[in-house]
């Protein structure tokens, strides 16, 4: 490293450019994360969707189609 | 746990080889300081190769099963080898402007590259803007296609005449390096293979975190 010859330029600068796209990177992906986990957090406070099992049933208004109600009208 | 270890022991990893290519290394007596760029050139082309290898894996088995992991891990390791792929463009260029006297050179090596990251870089749009389940499936195809050129980049410099060097370790390699450039080469090696590891390892995550937002969205949208 002490006195890189003429071409010492291009070395510090493919390497500065790898450094700090990779680390541009890193921190968008770290960000990325970050806001993901905030957001499972937040939603499965409400409604956790690793629990699907424990969620509540949906309501429907639709009839099986053996109802002995007969054909519904629209 | 397993990816703070990962993120740490890259970051230990790439800081030996950093140190090993400006302190260790001697500058080559023609290239100069020029030749040192060698260190990360390198272990970046072999990273993405790797990279497309694990997307071409991961397609394959997810047309087989339609399992969101291997869609996921396509995608993560897609991306990360689309970034590592652009800096060996770079860094490649830079390299070439003080040897070669251009910044680019329509060579086989170069050009075969470049097809690379074109296609890989259509599996990302592909994977972001179809729609499921489409999307996935269109991606898959894409990641086993562009497999195809890997090898043809790798050998290119036998099978046609090129400027760039020939590879400068492995089997196919004419002279093999002396033993500290072969040592460092492998440290620098492990030390980005690890950190494509990490990178995957938490694009993967975020992928399926926000697949758990998106379910976890959808079902109280249908409850509500």
């Amino acid at each position: 490293m002490p006195g890189l010859d003429h071409f010492g330029v291009y070395l510090v600068a493919a390497f500065g450019i790898t450094v700090v796209v990779l680390a541009a990177y890193g921190l968008y992906l770290r960000s990325r994360l970050i806001g993901a986990r905030r957001r499972s957090a937040a939603s499965g406070q409400s409604y956790s969707a690793r629990k699907v099992s424990a969620a509540a049933p949906i309501v429907t208004t639709a009839q099986p189609a053996s109802s002995t109600n007969g054909p519904s009208t629209p | 746990m397993v990816t703070r270890v990962l993120g740490l022991s890259s970051l230990l990893l790439l800081a030996v080889a950093a140190y090993g290519m400006f302190f260790i290394a001697q500058p080559d007596r023609v290239q100069g300081d020029a030749a040192r760029i060698v260190y990360f050139h390198v272990p970046m082309a072999w990273v993405a190769f790797l990279a497309f290898g694990v997307v071409f894996v991961a397609s394959i088995a997810y047309l087989r099963t339609r399992s969101q992991r291997w869609d996921r891990l396509g995608r993560a390791s897609a991306e990360v080898g689309l970034i590592f792929t652009t800096l060996v463009l770079i860094t490649g260029s830079i390299w070439g402007y003080p040897i070669w006297g251009t910044w680019w050179s329509w060579d086989p090596k170069l050009t075969t590259t470049l097809i690379l990251w074109f296609m890989y870089l259509a599996y990302v749009m592909v994977r972001s803007y179809a729609e499921p389940p489409r999307g996935p499936r269109f991606a898959a195809v894409v990641g086993i296609v562009a497999f195809f050129d890997v090898p043809i980049v790798y050998m290119s410099s036998y099978w046609w005449r090129t400027l760039h060097p020939q590879p400068v370790i492995g089997p196919l390699a004419e002279q093999q390096p002396s033993a500290s450039i072969v040592w460092l080469l492998m440290v620098s090696l492990l030390a980005f293979t690890v950190f494509y590891a990490f990178l995957v390892r938490v694009r993967a995550e975020i992928e399926e975190t926000e697949a758990q937002v998106a379910l976890s969205g959808g079902l109280a949208h249908a409850r509500a």
